[in-house]
């Protein structure tokens, strides 16, 4: 219980035991050989699965009939000491996190796997049947095999192998059985094909259990590159029949789909035939070659397949054709993206065009964009996908990466805001500061943090720069330990460099050293001809180191020995998660303090507004103060003006009557004398009247005497007239 | 090699390049380092590094470049390589709108996060795609994908208003032709204030004295780093 909620705590390897089956496990074990799952019942692989029982407990020197005369005794452990569980407790100390993990057993998983290891299983005696036969030296080993009652069929088998014992031309050459056989350093050690064959037929966990330091030991020194891709995918437990039909169905989406329609209604015939040939493909590339064989090989019926790819492909239909219009846009653009950063420069690429690969490449891009939409596409990721298409077929190497993404945790290091890849970042950061202070105070001084030069080998799993020979072995200790060990290789190229970078003091030469030229100082400068053999067809990107042959050997070693305990990691995760929480604190109160910074600013602009009117108000009332003041003495002036005039007016005033006085007397006087003139005046026109009336009434008179006397004359003259008569 | 003809003053400048993915800063960066353009280039991890002298008439710059990585998730690395930098590009797609977008949001994020005195150009790549630049226009090759003719979908005036109220530089280039790529770079060097430079730099000098800068906190909005001399009151 306590164990398996430690195990829990910690990132489940993808063949982690669950704990009550290691119960479950270690009574059969005692038992006599547990048969495999009745469904892994091939033809000639039918005996029951060899290694690990018979490892164990048939003789104390069953070991022999692994290690070929040549391995050097002194690599060799104690056989005591193997046999013992104790020795797996021993290993503990010297890899806790693959001890832990190993603890459990993931029943559930190793039974729902068995069609698809079966098919791996077949692969593998294939690859071993054509390796042992090309392998000079390896008779001896089969003789051992034989006397010690293992792979009796396998080693009958061997003359009947349909296989061409020639070198496969098309696999990518290093990666398969091509040019090169083997473990790297073959010649000093040669390959333990017992326990990879107990890998492949019992799974990692139980051989873990039973030689967990042989099976280390024979991980770091390599994976054969004949049988790498079927180990990483038993490590990784990854094969799995529906997800790769999940796959064709992702890869063909929004492609020619009215003629794939129209191919499954007439019998499926293209799907089969891809499914044929993908599960027949012994080899670890190209599936089409190894057709012809496909007659010999138990592979998993095509016509399942094919139906339940119709059935799921059916099931979508409707709800494709409703988003079809704006998923095939996405679509478009998602594959114009994939399709530009399928670019040709690095060897990698350049390899990977030169051997067909790049629409492999393009298929698991698009393939896993759309598998999981949380991450969709990313940046890098083809670089991660290619180094497994060099060992096996697409569809496989599409399954390998969901395991990569999914149960080893990469998925975390490229969904939005990249935690996983902050996470590396710093515990890579923290393990520099106690392993190597020294050089970590000389970066850090420089401004150069692990963010600069490490990200892109977390994110690649060091492919995106690094030679390939390298990659590979990267590559199988990750799948085989778990994403932490890439700090491992991190942490070990940079100690390998601390003098190299102590030496270099300008931030720009260490930069371009440190993204560049790391992986340099594992440049064999006399590579011996079997590591030539392995090692002649490419390296790094840059074309100057093209042809190099890298120790590789000598950087897993390294990389092994960089002792990095889980619950350090924890602790420093716990740091990060802590650090990571208050600067999102930090950034809150910042972003609040932003906030209120940014209303007291619009407070003091309008309060620096209001001071403005308020001062223009104030200019304005002093101006008219002035104006006041001014107009004040102004008006001052003006009254004192006046009252002088005033004083002046009283005085007039008050002279005026005396004057007005004088002056009426004068015109009374003058009047009064006027008045006596006129008085006499008017006495002598009255005496003048008086007289001319006089003269009037005289002459009345007369008038009056002349009219009686003008009578009387009348009269006589009418009587004179009468008597005319 | 006498003392009338004594070496420049030299000094280095940390730049570095934003933008959305596949707008060509990558290719910017190669074209101004190698004189050279690759159509099929692999796409930028994290980031690439690379240094590159630039002659100016009174001294030489030596330029520090760091390439970022252009899609959305690699955001949350981006200030580790903006910090202390003293020039950025901020390149779009001339025949992408959605990149001058992001160009915008790159620009706002740098006046807002990184060192004040920055010098921000922003460029507008692959003008050999429009008709109307002198960079090109004939050029069949396709291998954008983009129409033939005339692909340009940012207009000039549209960028620079952009540009000159944000008070930023401005080119449109060609990585492919390598039109106005030198120009750019030459103009940021001549645009570093002198006084931000730090000529015969000690080891890691102008970083330690970066790293005590970078705990200033800026808490003041673009507009008021701007604004900051201007009122007295
Ligand atoms: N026609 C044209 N294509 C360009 C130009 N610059 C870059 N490209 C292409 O645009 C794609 C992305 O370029 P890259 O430099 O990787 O962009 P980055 O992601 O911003 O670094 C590549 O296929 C280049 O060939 C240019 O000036 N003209
Ligand atoms: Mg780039």
């Amino acid at each position: 219980m306590s164990l398996s909620s430690l195990a829990s705590a910690l990132p489940p390897m993808p063949w982690s035991p669950s704990a009550n089956d290691s119960r479950s496990r270690s009574s059969t074990d005692t038992a006599v050989a547990a048969p495999p799952p009745p469904a892994s019942a091939p033809a000639p692989a039918a005996a029951p699965p060899p290694a690990s029982t018979g490892r164990k407990f048939n003789s104390p020197f069953s070991w022999l009939s692994r290690s070929s005369s040549k391995e050097p005794p002194a690599v060799q452990p104690a056989p005591s000491a193997r046999r013992n569980t104790a020795s797996s407790v021993a290993t503990l100390a010297s890899n806790p996190e693959m001890m832990l993990s190993k603890l459990e057993e993931d029943k559930e998983g190793e039974g729902r796997e068995n069609g698809s290891r079966k098919s791996l299983k077949d692969r593998f005696k294939q690859l071993r049947l054509m390796e042992e036969a090309t392998s000079p030296g390896e008779n001896d080993k089969t003789g051992a095999a034989l006397t010690n009652g293992e792979d009796v069929s396998l080693a009958v088998q061997h003359p009947v192998s349909p296989l061409p014992p020639t070198p496969d031309k098309n696999m990518a050459p290093g990666t398969a059985s091509g040019v090169t056989a083997g473990p790297s350093s073959f010649v000093d050690h040669p390959v333990d094909w017992d326990l990879w064959q107990a890998v492949v037929y019992e799974g990692p966990a139980a051989v873990a259990r039973s030689s967990a330091e042989e099976l280390n030991k024979a991980i770091a020194t390599g994976i054969p590159h004949a049988i790498r891709g079927v180990i990483w995918q038993v490590l990784a437990q990854s094969k799995d029949e529906e997800l790769e039909a999940k796959y064709r169905e992702l890869v063909a989406r929004g492609t020619d789909k009215e003629k794939k329609d129209k191919d499954r209604q007439s019998s499926g015939t293209t799907i089969s035939a891809t499914i044929n040939g993908s599960a027949n493909g012994s080899g670890s590339s190209a599936s089409s070659v190894h057709s012809e064989n496909s007659g010999s090989n138990g592979s998993p019926s095509p016509v399942d397949d094919s139906a339940s790819a119709r059935k799921t492909q059916a099931a979508t239909a409707a709800e494709r054709l409703k988003k079809e219009k704006e998923e095939s846009a996405m679509l478009v653009k998602l594959e114009k993206a994939i399709r530009r950063d399928l670019g040709a420069r690095t060897s990698f690429s350049k390899y990977a065009a030169a051997q067909g690969l790049q629409e492999s490449l393009f298929g698991v891009c698009k393939a896993y964009a759309l598998f999981d939409e949380g991450v969709g596409y990313a940046q890098g990721m083809n670089f991660l996908v290619m180094p497994l298409l060099f060992n096996m077929p697409e569809e496989e190497a599409f399954c390998l990466l969901v395991k990569l993404m999914k149960e080893y945790r990469l998925r975390d290091l490229f969904i939005q805001d990249m935690p996983g890849l902050h996470l590396h970042l710093y515990q890579f950061e923290r393990l520099l500061e106690d392993l190597e202070p020294a050089l970590y105070c000389h970066l850090r001084r420089r401004g150069i943090s692990p963010h600069l030069y490490a990200t892109q080998w977390f994110l690649t799993l060091f492919a995106y720069r690094f030679p390939l020979q390298l990659v590979l072995r990267i590559y199988d200790l990750i799948l085989s330990e778990g994403l932490s060990a890439i700090l491992k290789f991190g942490v070990a190229l940079m100690q390998k460099n601390v003098a190299a970078l102590l030496a270099i003091t300008d931030m720009a030469q260490l930069t371009s050293f440190l993204n560049n030229r790391l992986f340099d100082v594992y440049i064999d400068a006399s590579p011996s001809s079997s590591s030539i053999l392995e090692n002649g067809f490419f390296g790094s990107s840059s074309s100057s180191i093209d042809k190099e042959v890298y120790r590789a050997d000598q950087m897993v070693r390294d990389a092994c020995e960089v002792k990095i305990t889980p619950e350090l990691l924890k602790v420093y995760e716990d740091e990060w998660r802590e650090k990571t929480t208050a600067e999102k604190e930090r950034e809150a109160e910042l972003e609040a303090l932003r906030a209120s910074n940014a209303s007291l600013t619009a407070r003091v602009r309008k309060l620096e507004e209001q001071l403005q009117e308020v001062d223009a108000e104030q200019a304005s009332l002093a101006t008219q103060l002035v104006h006041t003041k001014v107009e004040n003495d102004e008006l001052r002036d003006e009254n004192e003006g006046l009252k002088i005039q005033v004083q002046e007016l009283r005085i007039v005033i008050e002279k005026q009557p005396a004057e007005i006085e004088a002056a009426w007397q004068l015109e009374r006087d003058d009047l009064m004398k006027r008045n006596g003139k006129v008085h006499e005046e008017n006495q002598r026109l009255e005496k003048e009247l008086a007289e001319l009336e006089e003269e009037l009434v005289q002459t009345k008179m007369q008038y009056a005497e002349i009219n009686s006397q003008h009578e009387t004359l009348t009269r006589k003259w009418t009587d004179l007239k009468r008597q005319f008569q | 090699m006498a003392d009338s003809n004594a070496p420049k003053p030299s000094s280095s400048v940390k730049l570095v390049l934003l933008g959305e993915a596949a707008v060509g800063k990558s290719s910017l960066v190669l074209r101004f380092v190698n004189n050279d353009f690759q159509e099929n280039k692999e796409p930028t991890i994290g980031a690439a590094f690379l240094t590159q002298k630039c002659n100016l008439p009174t001294r030489t710059i030596k330029f520090e470049i760091w390439d970022t990585a252009g899609q959305e998730r690699f955001a949350s690395l981006a200030p580790m390589y903006y910090r202390n930098a003293q020039a950025a590009l901020v390149v779009y797609d001339l025949t992408k709108p959605t990149s001058l977008i992001k160009a915008k949001h790159w620009v706002a994020e740098l006046q807002r996060q990184a060192s004040p005195g920055i010098v921000i150009a922003l460029v507008g790549n692959k003008l050999d795609l429009t008709n109307t630049g002198p960079g090109g226009g004939g050029d069949a090759d396709g291998a954008g994908a983009e129409d033939s003719g005339d692909a340009r979908k940012v207009t000039t005036e549209e960028a620079k208003t952009y540009a000159e109220e944000e008070g930023l530089l401005f080119y449109e280039t060609s990585a492919k032709t390598g039109y106005n790529v030198t120009e750019v770079f030459t103009a940021i060097a001549n645009a570093i204030p002198e006084t931000s430079l730090k000529t015969a730099r000690g080891p890691g000098a102008s970083h330690a004295g970066g790293r005590a800068e970078e705990q200033r906190v800026n808490l003041n909005g673009p507009r008021d780093s701007n604004a900051k001399e201007a009122c007295a009151c």
